[in-house]
């Protein structure tokens, strides 16, 4: 379900759309993998927490995962811990994004 | 009724936006997307729109849309102001009646072109009591002697009825009561006695608050 307040108060929006249209402005920015990148910050901006935060709870390297908020790394790179929250994120279709969820 | 925001979560999140941290978009959707929706529900009722209401898809298209503006604008909100979401309303109103096709007014391209270009040149505010202020002394006036006689939160609350009130909203109170988590009756109670401060501070009555000072302080 999408578009409703949750028990909890929050907010349940459809991520993958939210995550297309941060893909639209990362391209125009020039990223090379902005929809890659629309995941990674999906799945931090879920987490709520910032980049450095992120980074420690996951044991990342912050500049590393900044490179692939940036869409300098494909899907494919990014370390299991990221990829594994995206792919348990109901509310995130990869298949929608045309994100291979198993490469 | 959506809870009441948190100022400092609020201002992190603004402040990382400002930043251009865009995971701070999905969090904002997440923590506050029911007070935006209530925004976007009064839009879609004062223009009309009931149809678009019962429609969940296009009403939480349309809370990203608001949430997309607020990450625009971000580095120019001030915390301790109001709501970033009252703050914005204009360009938040702009984006969703243009989202849906909402006809506002005749456009004139040309007028249209040299406004953008003036809102640009200002910063990019649609109505910003920071600009006013710099412009008008008695806004300025007005706002230092509110800053002597409120808290922050009242300033906040103040503030945003008064950018209500000069959007021409038809209920200034009920708007911002939605936004603060307050009671319309608390807003109304916290305008009126700031309104009265101010008076007394000036003394009003001696003829010392003229032109925009006045209006702010009738």
């Amino acid at each position: 379900m999408m578009g409703v307040v949750t028990p909890t108060g929050a907010w349940s929006t459809d991520l993958t759309r939210l995550c297309e249209r941060l893909a639209e402005r990362l391209a125009a920015d020039g990223a090379r993998y902005p929809v890659d990148a629309a995941v990674a910050l999906a799945v931090r901006g879920r987490a709520g927490v910032d980049r450095r935060s992120f980074a420690d709870d996951l044991g990342l390297d912050p500049d590393e995962l900044g490179r692939m908020e940036r869409g300098e790394v494909p899907f494919e790179r990014f370390p299991p811990a990221i990829r594994l929250r995206a792919q348990a994120e109901p509310r995130l279709d990869l298949g929608r994004l045309g994100v291979d969820p198993n490469p | 009724m959506s809870p009441t925001p948190d100022p400092d979560r609020l201002s992190e999140l603004m402040v990382r936006m400002a930043a251009g941290d865009g995971a701070a978009v999905f969090t904002l959707v997440d923590e506050y997307g029911g007070t935006l929706a209530g925004v976007v529900r009064r839009h879609l009722v004062a223009w009309g729109r009931t149809d678009l209401l019962r429609n969940e898809r296009e009403v939480d298209h349309l809370v990203q849309t608001a949430a997309l503006v607020l990450f625009d604008r971000a580095a120019a909100w001030r915390p301790g102001g109001a709501p970033p979401w009252v703050w914005a309303a204009a360009a938040i109103r702009h984006a969703l009646a243009r989202e849906i096709g909402h006809p506002t007014v005749e456009l004139d391209p040309e007028r249209h072109d040299r406004a953008e270009r003036r809102l640009s040149a200002a910063g990019g505010h649609d109505l910003d009591l920071d600009l006013l202020a710099r412009r008008h002394p008695g806004v300025a006036r007005f706002r230092a002697v509110l800053h002597e006689v409120s808290s922050a939160r009242d300033r906040a609350v103040v503030e945003a009825y008064l950018l209500q009130q000069a959007l021409g909203s038809p209920s200034p109170a009920t708007i911002v009561a939605a936004e603060t988590g307050l009671s319309p009756a608390n807003v109304r109670q916290i305008v009126c006695r700031a309104r009265r401060r101010v008076r007394q501070r000036v003394g009003i009555g001696g003829g010392s608050m003229t032109g925009t000072e006045g209006w702010l302080g009738a």
